[in-house]
């Protein structure tokens, strides 16, 4: 199932919201939780289910044995090697088996059949949970969970199974044995997945539809200008779409009582490429300075190879392909280059800081968008107008003075343009009761029209696939 | 001294007590934010779950999806799930009112026109296959019941592609073409095959342009890579010279202020095919008959397959009508599924004026069928075979003035060797006609390709 279906919408969350509420006990809302989470996986994945569930007993298994261990540090790591190794087995099985025959075929001259797994929705980001609360366990960062129904609880709650943010069990284990949730902390909540849900369903979908008119075809006739206008609109688009996702995934945690931790801070204005890596995925890049890059040596040792390894797998985890790995070097190549060389310089430039940045992210998405690497070289070549093709044609220049409107409020929606309106409506319903009122219900009208319009846009576009979807 | 304590604790008294009021009241804006959205959704949810089902969309042309059956077997395989989101949503209160809002949005996110009033739009994908209609007129679909032999089967075949652009006028849509030369080539070796397989027959190539070649708003349109004449050109050239080519678009150029082709539609109007047909004569040195000598009707209130995909209210608030005349001669038309024609024929009007469905282009030999015979009342012994896709429809009825036999084959739903078709029916002509986009669309090419054979 998919946040922005109607399915979900208006059957599944409402009469899992209703149940949730009637039954008051937090037992009981657990049971509800883990139930309904399920369900919600399985109508996606009605067989890899069973996959989820088996992982996290597994995985619940060591956890405990580890606790078990501490008096034998030999055994306690040997147990922790393999509670790490056994999930990411079965994800390089589902999700780069395919990819790896595929190149070695390419040695064997195609001796080897091909293989073709489906990959089950949302594993990349459950395997990275669920190591982490095995090695926090290990490291004695977070209690062992003694029940396995509480710990599936925390690795299939359906806010964040599927597309993040990568929540730590640190995070929620509090939450998971006592959840208070007043009225206004649910309509925060509410404030927090309806803007999402319509930044989802109208901005990310209307800026791919411009992104798949332009790049999502035949590069044959694609012009310059093309180019750069279509890869804008996938800038947009893949921004979007991720963030909406984990704007959601807060907005319902919040409802149902958890706090999860903001995933993305307005990275389009990031001032650097380590600046930028600080604002996009924080929960992905976190884990991966936290239980890759620190024990590695961090920046104390081998400092460069620790970067390689972890920017290598951090584009590889996006897809089993080439170009993921070729955007995770490019990103390695820049920050080499930051924290050597031009880092220092870059944060005295105010204004050039931010566009040097917005260049280079944009590059990026050319290698995370095109998986057949001859389209990619062909886009790269075209944006620096290193093609036969024209500069500029009519039906760019139409393109571009139809999704004007998208295109501005696009830009504007990278912008903390909410924490400064937010502010603004803050202090005028400080001034008194009926400003306060005012403020009030223009909230709610703003918030009702924002589900409407995202309900007709659902409603209009018969498909509507989320983009991280492939993880 | 106490004045001013007491002054303070009334300050700081008042603070709180607006502290306590400003909280409350936050927690009354909560309540009424939450109880609006859940009531929207329960509300909603709840008439979703007790309302009745439709089964036809006719704002989008389309049998709607309906309920799936559950089954074990099928939820295991994604089947059930896949199938009720689509039903659901297909069948969701308020439908066409959320779609109407999307519209809106749409026009204001996307689609401000320029000065030219040009407005490029991705086309939607658009189910056209499987329209039919009967004897009586009335729409057949393809996934109806064992059919009797007095109504008849599918007969639309899916053409408009499904990438590409289409740009909209004040008044019209036209679907963007570009050049490619291979598929052309191969296109025009197809018809040199066949040529080479039949000595003895006159084959003549008829390449059409759509609108946007002769009626565009802007020159890019029909320049360069966009040209259809220049693509026309180049396929012709590479024809073998004893095939006959029929030069239509300077006709219709000439012809080009009169209502040659439709405005929500991609096909040329009977008007537009008429202009074709004298070109064809001129080509074949025969003579055509006079268009004031043809009885003609008229069928309105036509938005067709353009507007199914751009949903325009442009399009919608200026409908289009479909005009035919019928042949001046008798004209008696069967259909057949195999090439051999050993089946039991189904009853063919070469115009089909009780025509009651909405896609009224069907008016013309009842749309794409796998195999037409008509046979006219000119015993002049000529009979011709029409190789087409839809285009061709609105040119056969103008074909029956000159030929006794009239033999139409569209290849997409029929095999067979033409050749040998050819021979075994003693067919003097093969027309073959098509617009441009279908010399690059692989189901109808692949479908010629496998009749015209080594």
């Amino acid at each position: 199932m998919v946040f922005s279906s109607l399915t979900f919408l208006y059957l599944f969350l409402p009469i899992t919201l209703l149940i949730y509420f009637l039954v008051k006990k937090t037992p009981l809302r657990n049971a509800v939780l883990v139930i309904a989470s399920l369900f919600f996986y399985a109508w996606g994945e009605p067989k890899t289910v069973f996959l989820l569930i088996i992982t996290v007993f597994i995985e619940y298994i060591f956890g405990i044995l580890i606790e078990n261990s501490r008096y034998d540090k030999k055994k306690c790591k040997t147990l922790l090697i393999i509670s790490i190794a056994f999930p990411l087995l079965l994800l390089g099985i589902f999700k780069y088996l395919g990819f790896f025959v595929k190149t070695l075929n390419i040695l064997l001259f195609g001796l080897l059949p091909e293989v073709k797994i489906t990959l089950p929705i949302g594993i990349s980001f459950y395997t990275f949970q669920i190591i982490s609360y095995v090695v926090d366990v290990y490291r004695e960062k977070a209690p062992v969970q003694k029940s396995f129904f509480k710990l599936l609880l925390y690795i299939s709650m359906f806010p964040q199974l599927i597309a993040g943010p990568i929540v730590r069990y640190v995070d929620i284990m509090n939450n998971v044995d006592k959840r208070e949730i007043s009225l206004k902390d649910f309509a925060t909540g509410l404030q927090r997945f309806l803007p999402g849900l319509a930044k989802k369903a109208i901005l990310a979908n209307f800026a791919g539809k411009l992104a798949t008119t332009l790049i999502g075809g035949d590069l044959a006739k694609l012009s310059t200008a093309g180019a750069w206008l279509g890869i804008i609109a996938y800038t947009f688009q893949i921004y979007f779409d991720f963030s909406a996702y984990s704007d959601m995934a807060i907005g319902m945690g919040k409802m149902f009582g958890f706090e999860f931790l903001e995933n993305f801070n307005y990275p389009y204005i990031s001032k650097s490429i380590t600046d930028f890596w600080r604002r996009w995925h924080i929960s992905l890049s976190s884990f991966f300075r936290d239980y890759v890059y620190i024990p590695l040596g961090g920046n104390r040792e081998h400092h460069i190879r620790n970067m390689l390894i972890v920017w290598v797998l951090t584009g590889f985890w996006h897809g089993a392909n080439w170009n993921f790995i070729l955007w995770g070097l490019y990103y390695f190549l820049l920050l080499v280059l930051e924290k050597k060389v031009i880092g220092k310089y870059i944060e005295k430039m105010p204004i050039i800081n931010r566009l040097y940045s917005l260049f280079f992210i944009i590059i990026g998405w050319v290698f995370f968008y095109f998986e057949d690497l001859g389209s990619l070289f062909k886009t790269l070549g075209l944006l620096f107008g290193i093609s036969s093709n024209p500069g500029i044609t009519a039906t760019d220049k139409i393109l571009f003075a139809n999704y004007l409107p998208l295109l501005i409020i696009c830009v504007i929606a990278c912008t903390p343009v909410k924490k400064a309106v937010m502010t603004v409506l803050n202090n005028i319903s400080l001034k008194g009761e009926k400003e306060q009122k005012i403020v009030g219900g223009v909230t709610i009208v703003f918030n009702f029209i924002l589900l409407l319009l995202s309900t007709a846009a659902i409603v209009g576009s018969s498909f509507n696939p989320f983009l991280y979807f492939r993880f | 001294m106490d004045n001013s304590e007491d002054k303070l604790q009334q300050k700081s008294r008042s603070e709180r007590r607006a502290k306590i009021v400003f909280e409350r009241n936050k927690r009354l804006i909560s309540f009424c934010l939450t109880l609006v959205i859940a009531a929207t959704t329960v509300l909603i949810g709840f008439i979703s779950i007790v309302d009745k089902d439709k089964e036809i969309s006719v704002k989008e042309n389309r049998k709607l999806a309906e309920k799936p059956k559950y089954s074990t077997s099928s939820f295991f395989k994604g089947e059930y799930t896949s199938s009720f989101d689509e039903y659901y949503s297909d069948n969701f209160p308020l439908r066409n009112m959320f779609i109407s809002i999307n519209k809106g949005l749409e026009s204001l996110l996307t689609k401000k026109s320029n000065k030219n009033g040009i407005v490029i739009m991705n086309k939607a994908n658009s189910d056209m296959s499987g329209e039919g209609i009967d004897k009586d007129g009335n729409k057949v679909t393809k996934s109806s019941a064992p059919i009797e032999k007095t109504t008849l089967p599918p007969i639309e075949q899916q053409e408009v592609t499904q990438s590409g652009s289409i740009i909209l006028t004040d008044n019209s849509a036209m679907e963007i073409y570009y050049k490619n030369e291979e598929a052309l080539e191969n296109y025009a070796n197809l018809i040199n095959r066949i040529k080479n397989k039949l000595p003895n027959t006159r084959v003549i190539s008829m390449l059409v342009p759509t609108s946007i070649e002769v009626l565009t708003p802007d020159p890019t349109y029909n320049t360069g890579e966009y040209s259809q004449k220049a693509a026309i050109q180049f396929a012709y050239s590479k024809m073998q010279k004893n095939i006959y080519k029929v030069n239509s678009l300077t006709t219709l150029n000439i012809h080009r202020d009169k209502y040659i082709y439709f405005r929500s539609d991609h096909h040329w109007t009977a008007l537009g095919a008429y202009y074709g047909y004298t070109a064809f004569c001129k080509t074949t040195k025969q003579t055509a008959v006079p268009l004031s000598k043809l009885q003609r009707g008229r069928k309105d209130n036509f938005l067709g397959s353009l507007y199914r995909q751009s949903q325009s209210s442009v399009l919608a608030n200026n409908p289009d009508y479909v005009d035919y005349y019928l042949p001046r001669r008798q004209t008696t038309g069967e259909i057949y599924q195999t090439i051999d024609m050993t089946d039991e024929p189904y009853p063919l009007s070469v115009i089909a004026t009780n025509i009651t469905d909405d896609n009224k282009y069907l008016v013309f030999i009842q749309g794409d069928q796998p195999l037409e015979k008509i046979e006219t009342s000119n015993k002049n012994g000529k009979s011709i075979l029409v190789i087409k896709e839809s285009y061709g429809n609105a040119l056969v009825p103008f074909l029956c003035d000159n030929y006794q036999t009239v033999y139409v084959i569209d290849p997409r739903s029929i095999n067979g060797d033409l050749a040998t078709f050819i021979s075994a029916n003693h067919i003097n002509d093969l027309l073959i006609i098509n617009y441009m986009f279908a010399t690059s669309n692989p189901t109808f090419i692949d479908a010629f390709d496998a009749m015209v054979g080594y």
